[in-house]
C-alpha cells in the first residue's frame, strides 16, 4: 500500500471526458484503464458519465447474493466495481471518476480527494440553488479529511451506497442538521501502486429501482442543469487539484484497455459474481 | 515479534524470515494510515506470488487497497481468522496480525527489504 504525507502541488497533464451513456460494464473497465494509465504512464484523469440503462454497481467486497435483499433493484443488470462501499442504482444519475498518478500530491492523503471532489460538487450545486453540505462527524475540519467513522462491528452497513452516511458525503443542508437527510452523492476509491481513483454518483431523482432514495428533483424541486454543474465542477477541479488539460478523448492505449476489460472482466460473472 | 527484529518493503508489508519460510503482514504504520479497515480478502493458500505484485486486498473508507507480496514464493499458510477480527491489526500487526506465510521460491532474494531503521526513515519521510 502507499501512504505518504502532502506535500506542494505541481501542475500535472489531464485527461477530460463527458462521456454518453454506455453499459456497465463499459463504464467501469474506462474507469479501471484509466487508473492503470494513472500508475503506467502517470496520466491524470476526470471524467463525466452516464450509464445506457439502469445498472446496479457492487462495492468491490460485497456479495453479489446480497442484492436478493432489495427487491426494487433485483432485476437490474449487474457490475461489480473496483471500488469500495455500497451498491448504487446507477439510473436518474451523474456519475464522475477521477485517476491521479502516484506522483500526484494529493495521493499521499487520499481522503483529500473526497473532500476537494465534494467542495466542488458542493460549489456547482449551490451556483444552481441546490444546498448541501457534508454529513459531518464531530471532528475538526481537518481531521475530518481523514476520519472513516467505520460502522460499528455489530451495526451491518446497509446495501445501498446512498443509505448509508459516510462524514463527507453529501447531504441536503436544509434538514436542521439531521444526518438522516437525504444523501445527493457518494463516493469511493482504489488505490493501486500509490495511484488513486475516485468515483462518485449525484442522484438527481429517485430511481424505481430505489424508490426510498430522494434525489435532488424530489428533495429541493428542480432539475440539475447537467451541463451547467459538469463544467463548474470540472473547472474547480482542475484548478484544486493543479490538472491541465491535454486532450479531451482517451488515448488508443486507454481505450484498448478498456475495451478488453469490458469484454475479459467486466462483463464476466467470475468477476462480477465473485463473492 | 518486535519490528526491530523484522524486514519491511518499501510498500509498507512486514516480513520475518524463518529458514526458507517468510511470516508476512503490514506495517503499524500502513494500518494507522489506512484508518478504520473493514474488509479483508486473504490470498490463496497455494498461490504464486512476486515481490511488488497484489498478494491480497484491503477496504477502509471505501477505499480498496491492495496488500504487496514482499518476497517470491509460494503462499502456504494463511490467518484465516484475521478477517473476522481486523481490530488485531491495529493492536498486534506484527503478531496477531500476520497475513500469510511465503514459502521463498528457490533464488529468492531478500536483499531489497529493509531493516527497521531504513523503514523508520521512509515512515518519517512520507508522513
Amino acid at each position: 500500500m502507499s501512504v505518504r504525507s502532502d506535500r506542494i502541488m505541481p501542475m500535472t497533464t489531464c485527461l477530460l471526458l463527458d462521456d454518453a451513456p454506455q453499459s456497465g460494464a463499459w463504464n467501469m473497465a474506462v474507469d479501471e484503464a484509466l487508473l492503470a494509465a494513472a500508475d503506467d504512464r502517470g496520466e491524470a484523469a476526470i471524467r463525466f458519465y452516464r450509464w445506457n440503462e439502469p445498472t446496479l454497481s457492487l462495492g468491490y467486497f460485497q456479495a453479489a447474493a446480497d442484492r436478493a435483499g432489495h427487491a426494487a433493484s433485483r432485476d437490474l443488470p449487474l457490475v461489480r466495481r473496483q471500488s469500495g462501499g455500497g451498491a448504487l442504482v446507477h439510473d436518474r444519475e451523474l456519475t464522475y471518476s477521477i485517476a491521479l498518478p502516484a506522483t500526484h500530491p494529493v495521493t499521499r492523503q487520499p481522503p483529500q480527494l473526497y473532500r476537494l471532489t465534494h467542495d466542488a460538487l458542493t460549489a456547482a450545486l449551490g451556483a444552481q440553488g441546490v444546498a448541501v453540505r457534508p454529513v459531518g462527524c464531530g471532528c475538526s475540519d481537518e481531521a475530518a479529511t481523514s476520519c472513516g467513522e467505520a460502522p460499528a462491528a455489530d451495526s451491518p452497513e446497509p446495501f445501498l451506497c446512498f443509505a448509508r452516511r459516510h462524514p463527507l458525503d453529501l447531504i441536503a443542508a436544509d434538514n436542521n442538521g439531521d444526518v438522516a437527510a437525504p444523501k445527493f452523492v457518494g463516493s469511493a476509491q482504489r488505490r493501486r501502486r500509490g495511484a488513486l481513483l475516485q468515483h462518485g454518483s449525484l442522484l438527481l431523482a429517485k430511481s424505481a429501482a430505489a424508490p426510498e432514495l430522494p434525489g435532488v428533483q424530489d428533495v429541493c424541486g428542480r432539475d440539475v442543469d447537467v451541463a451547467a454543474l459538469v463544467d463548474a465542477v470540472a473547472a474547480q477541479l482542475l484548478d484544486s487539484l493543479q490538472l491541465a488539460v491535454t486532450a479531451t478523448a482517451p488515448p488508443r492505449e486507454t481505450k484498448m484497455a478498456a475495451e478488453e476489460l469490458a469484454a475479459q472482466k467486466y462483463s464476466s460473472s467470475g468477476w462480477n459474481r465473485r463473492r | 515479534m518486535k519490528p526491530e527484529d523484522l524486514k519491511f518493503a518499501k510498500t509498507h508489508e512486514w516480513v520475518a524470515l524463518d529458514g526458507d519460510v517468510a511470516t508476512v503482514g503490514i506495517s503499524a504504520f500502513a494500518v494507522e494510515a489506512l484508518t478504520d479497515l473493514v474488509f479483508m480478502e486473504l490470498p490463496a493458500v497455494g498461490k504464486q506470488v512476486e515481490p511488488e505484485e497484489p498478494m491480497c486486498e484491503v477496504e477502509s473508507v471505501k477505499a480498496v487497497s491492495d496488500v504487496y507480496a514482499p518476497v517470491a514464493g509460494e503462499v502456504i499458510e494463511v490467518n484465516e481468522s484475521l478477517p473476522d477480527n481486523l481490530e488485531v491489526l491495529g493492536e498486534d500487526p506484527y503478531e496477531k496480525g500476520w497475513i500469510a506465510k511465503i514459502k521463498l521460491a528457490a533464488g529468492a532474494g531478500i536483499d531489497h527489504l529493509m531493516d527497521h531503521a531504513a523503514y523508520e526513515k521512509q515512515c518519517a519521510e512520507e508522513g
